[in-house]
C-alpha cells in the first residue's frame, strides 16, 4: 500500500508543479540555443525509448512450493520489448528534468504441455502465457554532467504504477481451468526503475547538430537500467519481474 | 463524269452487296462468359479442376458471328491453333472442342470440361469426352495452360476471317505427397508435422484420420516392396510418434514386422506390400499412394509452406492412423503420405496447473477481445503519433 500510495504522491506533485520556462524562438531565432558544449540546440521536451530486456514473471512466487511456469516453460530466458514516451515537463537548471512517462511492453512464453498422466512427459501441444504490461511513471532524470560538462552520462530514476493483461492459450485458444475459469487477466501494482544513459552524441558531435537541426532529434542515448515490477495483488497472477532492460532513447 | 459519278455508285452498292474476305469474325464477350461450377480464385479462375471435371462443368461462350455463310464455327483448344498443321497431320497438338455450322449470327458456344481434359488428339471433337479422362494421371500436377480457338472454317478447312481466343487450362492431378509425417500427441487431438514436397502448384494441406481396426494391407515378410510403394517405402522410414517416444510409452523400431510397443509406435512401418500402411494402426482407409476418401479428413492447414497442422476431434486413449495430403490452387487433393501413428492424451497446459497449484488469477479482462495484441499495439501506435503530431504542431 504504501509503494502505491509514494508513487501517487510522486504522479500528484509533478501535476501540481509548475512548467519551467520552455524554450522556444524569439526574434533571434530558437532560445534554446547553445548547450553546454556550445552547440546548437533545438527545443527539446520528450524523450523516446525503445527497450528490450530479458522477463520473467513471478508466477510461481504465490505458489506454496509448486512452481507451473517452470515446469512448463523452463528457465530458458525470454525478453520482452518494449517503447516508452516520456514527457520531460519540468526542467530544473543545472540539475536535470523531471516529467512523466508512459510505457508499452510484450513478453511471450510458449512450451509443450505436459502430459497429464504425471510422467514429466512432455506433448507436441503448445502451450504459451501472453504478458503486456502498461505503465505509468515519473521519471527523473539528472543530465546537467552530459549538458555541462564533458561526461556523457545521464542517471536517471522512474517510479510509477504498472498494469499488465494477460492471457494463456492450450494451442487451440484460450486455455481453461479445471473450473472453467477462462486463462485471461489482468495484474496492477508498483514499478521502479534505477538507470543510466549514455550520450552517444559524443562519437560523432558535428552529426548529431546536423540531426537536430535536420530532424529535431537533440540527443541519443544508449541506456541501461534495473528495472522491478510488482504486478498483481490479492487474486491476481503476479506477473511482474526483476530485471534489466537496455535500449536506445531520443529526445526530441 | 458521268462514268465517275457511275462507277462511285457502283462501288458504293457493292459494298452492300458482296462483303470482302476480311470482313468474316468470329467475337466472344467476354462479360458474359459463364460456367457452371464456380470460377477458382486465385490466378486460374477459368480453369478446369478434377471435381469441375467430374461435374461435368460447361463453359458458356456468347459470340458473335461475321459473315459465316457456308463456314463451321470451331472451337480448338491448344497453343497455335489458327495453324492448319497444328490442327491435322502427324504433328497435330491442338484438339476440338465444339463444332457447329451457324445459323444466327449471335449464339451461345457451350464447350464441355470433360472435351477439354480428354485432349483427344486427333478426332477431338464435342462430346467425346467422358468422366474417365477426369482421373488420367499423365498430366503434369501443375496442370496445362490451353489457348481456346474460336474461328470460321472453311470448306478448305483454312481459318476464314478474324478469330477470337480465351485462355483456360486445366489440372486434375493433385500434387505430391509430404513425406517425414508424424504425430505428436495433444489432448483430443494430434499434432502432425511434415516436410512440404516441392511441387509449384501445392496450396494446402489435408489431414485424415482412421481409428478403425480394418483389415489394412500387412506388409509382407520379408520386405518385399511393390511398385505403389518403393516411394512411400522410402519416406515410411522416417514416420514416427514423437511424445510416445518422449514419454516411454511403448515405442518399436524399425522392422519389418513393426511388433513391440505398448501404446505409440515409432519407427518404420509399412515397408513392403503393395498398399501397406502402417502395421502398427493399420487402416483400411488411409493407403499411402491413394487418392484419400473426404469423409476421413481431420483437419488441414492452408499455404505451400505450413509443415505443421492438428488433427482435431479425436478420442483420447484411441490409436490413429494419421496421413496427409496435398491440395493444389484448384482444389485438387494428392496421393496420401506414408502412414503414421498416434494416440492422443490429456495434457496440462500452464494455465491448468497454475489453478491447480492455487493460482488465483484468471477469468477475463474488460475491455479488448480475446487476443488483445493487435488491438492494443494499434492503440499504442495510435498513442504515441498523437504524441508525435502535437510536437510537430507546436510553435517554432
Amino acid at each position: 500500500m504504501r509503494p502505491v500510495l509514494g508513487a501517487a504522491l510522486a504522479l500528484a506533485a509533478f501535476a501540481w508543479s509548475a512548467a519551467a520556462a520552455a524554450q522556444g524562438t524569439d526574434e533571434l531565432g530558437p532560445y534554446g540555443g547553445l548547450d553546454g558544449r556550445h552547440q546548437y540546440q533545438s527545443p527539446q521536451d520528450v524523450a523516446f525509448e525503445l527497450r528490450f530486456g530479458p522477463y520473467r514473471p513471478e508466477v510461481d512466487s504465490e505458489l506454496s512450493g509448486a512452481t507451473p511456469f517452470d515446469d512448463t516453460f523452463g528457465g530458458d530466458k525470454r525478453y520482452m520489448i518494449g517503447l516508452e514516451v516520456d514527457w520531460q515537463a519540468l526542467r530544473i537548471p543545472s540539475f536535470g528534468s523531471f516529467g512523466p512517462g508512459m510505457g508499452w511492453g510484450y513478453t511471450r512464453f510458449s512450451g509443450d504441455a505436459l502430459l497429464a498422466d504425471g510422467s514429466g512427459g512432455r506433448s507436441a501441444q503448445q502451450t504459451t502465457l501472453n504478458i503486456m504490461p502498461f505503465y505509468l511513471v515519473g521519471v527523473l532524470r539528472v543530465d546537467v554532467l552530459a549538458r555541462e560538462t564533458f561526461v556523457p552520462l545521464v542517471p536517471y530514476a522512474k517510479a510509477g504504477l504498472g498494469y499488465a493483461l494477460w492471457w494463456s492459450s492450450d494451442g487451440d485458444g484460450t486455455a481453461h481451468g479445471e473450473d472453467g475459469t477462462l486463462g485471461r487477466g489482468s495484474s496492477y501494482g508498483v514499478q521502479w526503475a534505477l538507470g543510466g544513459m549514455f550520450l552517444l552524441d559524443i562519437i560523432d558531435q558535428t552529426s548529431a547538430v546536423e540531426m537536430d537541426a535536420t530532424t529535431g532529434v537533440n540527443n541519443s542515448y544508449f541506456f541501461l537500467e534495473w528495472y522491478r515490477s510488482q504486478l498483481g495483488t490479492g487474486d491476481q497472477m503476479k506477473v511482474g519481474t526483476n530485471t534489466w532492460m537496455l535500449g536506445l532513447a531520443l529526445e526530441i | 463524269m458521268a462514268f465517275r459519278r457511275h462507277l462511285t455508285a457502283l462501288s458504293f452498292a457493292a459494298c452492300f452487296v458482296v462483303q470482302p474476305a476480311w470482313g468474316q469474325s468470329v467475337v466472344i464477350h467476354d462479360q458474359g462468359v459463364e460456367r457452371i461450377q464456380h470460377s477458382h480464385e486465385g490466378t486460374k479462375p477459368w480453369w478446369v479442376s478434377r471435381s469441375d471435371c467430374v461435374a461435368n462443368d460447361v463453359f458458356t461462350f456468347p459470340v458473335d458471328l461475321v459473315d459465316f455463310s457456308g463456314k463451321s464455327l470451331e472451337v480448338w483448344a491448344g497453343k497455335n491453333c489458327t495453324d492448319q498443321a497444328e490442327r491435322e497431320g502427324d504433328q497435330a497438338d491442338c484438339w476440338k472442342v465444339y463444332d457447329v455450322f451457324p445459323q444466327l449470327k449471335t449464339l451461345d458456344v457451350k464447350v464441355r470440361a470433360q472435351d477439354l481434359v480428354a485432349k483427344t488428339i486427333p478426332g477431338g471433337k464435342a462430346g467425346v469426352g467422358t468422366e474417365a479422362d477426369c482421373d488420367k494421371t499423365d498430366s503434369p500436377s501443375v496442370g496445362e495452360a490451353v489457348t481456346l480457338f474460336f474461328m470460321l472454317i472453311d470448306s478448305n478447312n483454312a481459318v476464314a476471317g478474324a478469330h477470337d481466343t480465351y485462355e483456360s487450362g486445366f489440372d486434375v492431378v493433385g500434387p505430391a505427397a509430404p513425406t517425414s509425417v508424424s504425430a505428436g500427441v495433444g489432448e483430443e487431438r494430434l499434432i502432425v508435422s511434415w516436410s512440404a514436397p516441392s511441387d509449384e502448384d501445392r496450396a494446402g494441406y489435408r489431414i485424415y484420420c482412421d481409428s478403425g481396426t480394418g483389415t489394412g494391407s500387412a506388409p509382407a515378410a520379408g520386405g518385399a516392396a511393390g511398385a505403389a510403394a518403393d516411394a512411400a517405402a522410402d519416406a515410411v522410414a522416417d514416420a514416427t510418434t514423437d511424445a510416445a517416444a518422449e514419454a516411454g510409452v511403448g515405442g518399436s523400431d524399425a522392422g519389418s514386422d513393426g511388433g513391440g510397443g505398448t501404446g505409440g509406435s515409432g519407427g518404420t512401418g509399412g515397408s513392403g506390400g503393395g498398399s501397406a500402411g502402417n502395421p502398427d494402426c493399420p487402416s483400411a482407409a488411409l493407403t499411402p499412394g491413394a487418392i484419400p476418401q473426404a469423409e476421413y479428413q481431420c483437419g488441414s492447414a492452408d499455404g505451400k509452406v505450413a509443415t505443421e497442422g492438428t488433427a482435431s476431434d479425436l478420442t483420447n486413449g484411441v490409436t490413429y492412423a494419421v496421413a496427409v495430403a496435398t491440395t493444389d490452387e484448384l482444389g485438387n487433393v494428392g496421393p496420401l503420405s506414408q502412414v503414421a501413428c498416434g494416440t492422443p492424451q490429456p495434457v496440462d497446459d500452464f494455465f491448468e496447473l497454475y489453478r491447480r497449484a492455487g493460482g488465483k488469477g484468471g477469468g477475463g479482462f474488460c475491455a479488448l477481445g480475446a487476443d488483445p495484441s493487435h488491438a492494443t499495439l494499434g492503440l499504442a501506435a495510435i498513442v504515441l503519433g498523437a504524441l508525435l503530431v502535437r510536437r510537430r504542431r507546436r510553435p517554432a
